[in-house]
């Protein structure tokens, strides 16, 4: 039996450099997941949807968790000038709890379900944008040949009175 | 939680851990809200707790020395936990 198996698609992401790394976290931030998916692409990586999801949760853990971290630091450091009869334990005991404080914050499910949300709604931004731009171009195709409407067009009424036409015998009652 | 759930839990707690990059561990609690947050709303506390047992037996887990309250566990991971996570394949 074959011992060989496929390294996790994710697993290819996270052994990038960690400036690639921290391009892909900056692209998908104003990008769907498909649009992601196709610039990697265009560059040689292939990943599926899953494993880029998870990868970016991953990425965004990492980085949140890394700014309490430095939040903590600076707080201990500065503890520690206050305090230099406090022992390195204690010291430590300090900064786990409010790490720990810290993180869980951010981890607040209200925070976290507003971004969820927010990059569900730009992924159906974009289904909807493909779904119109692809109507519009079947429309295009069903009507273009359509004698009242080639008249429509050829008629010397305004830009705007032939859109009127145009909308009225294309969707009947629903124009508008 | 059936056993594909559990090992998936598991898989993620682990997960969670490798993913933090400071020298503090997590708690029970922490590692709860974040286990909720990938859609397991009525994971509890003790689910969390008994996971990270057995990760800790595993020796993929280990608890971060505390003087004070002990009791209240946070864990960090393990080279060999490290090393797991790693591996992972599909």
């Amino acid at each position: 039996m074959s011992t060989d198996k496929k390294p996790r698609a994710d697993s290819t992401l996270k052994t990038l450099p960690s400036d690639r790394q921290a391009a892909i976290a900056e692209y998908a931030r104003t990008h769907t997941l498909t649009e992601t998916r196709a610039w990697l692409k265009e560059d040689g990586l292939t990943t599926s949807e899953a494993a880029l999801s998870e990868f970016l949760s991953s990425w965004r853990l990492q980085q949140q968790l890394k700014r309490n971290g430095s939040t903590v630091e600076t707080l201990l450091a500065n503890l520690q000038q206050t305090r230099p009869d406090w022992t390195p334990e204690q010291i430590q005991q300090v900064g786990q709890s409010f790490f720990t404080a810290l993180a869980l914050e951010q981890q607040d499910p209200k925070q976290w379900f507003l971004i969820q949300q927010t990059a569900i709604k730009k992924d159906q931004l974009h289904l909807d944008r493909q779904k119109f731009q692809r109507e519009t171009a079947e429309l295009f195709v069903k009507w273009h040949a359509d004698k009242e409407a080639q008249e429509i067009l050829r008629s010397t009424g305004s830009n705007t009175e032939k859109i009127e036409r145009l909308g009225q015998i294309m969707f009947g009652d629903d124009w508008k | 939680m059936n056993p594909a759930e559990r090992e998936q839990l598991r898989l993620s707690l682990l997960r969670f851990l490798a993913d933090n990059p400071t020298r503090f561990g997590f708690n029970a609690a922490l590692l709860l809200q974040m286990a909720r947050n990938e859609g397991r709303r009525a994971l509890t506390r003790q689910e969390v707790e008994d996971e990270m047992t057995y990760l800790e037996d595993k020796q993929f887990a280990a608890l971060v020395n505390k003087a004070i309250s002990p009791e209240n566990r946070v864990w960090r991971i393990t080279g060999e936990g490290r090393d797991f996570i790693a591996q992972q394949t599909t």
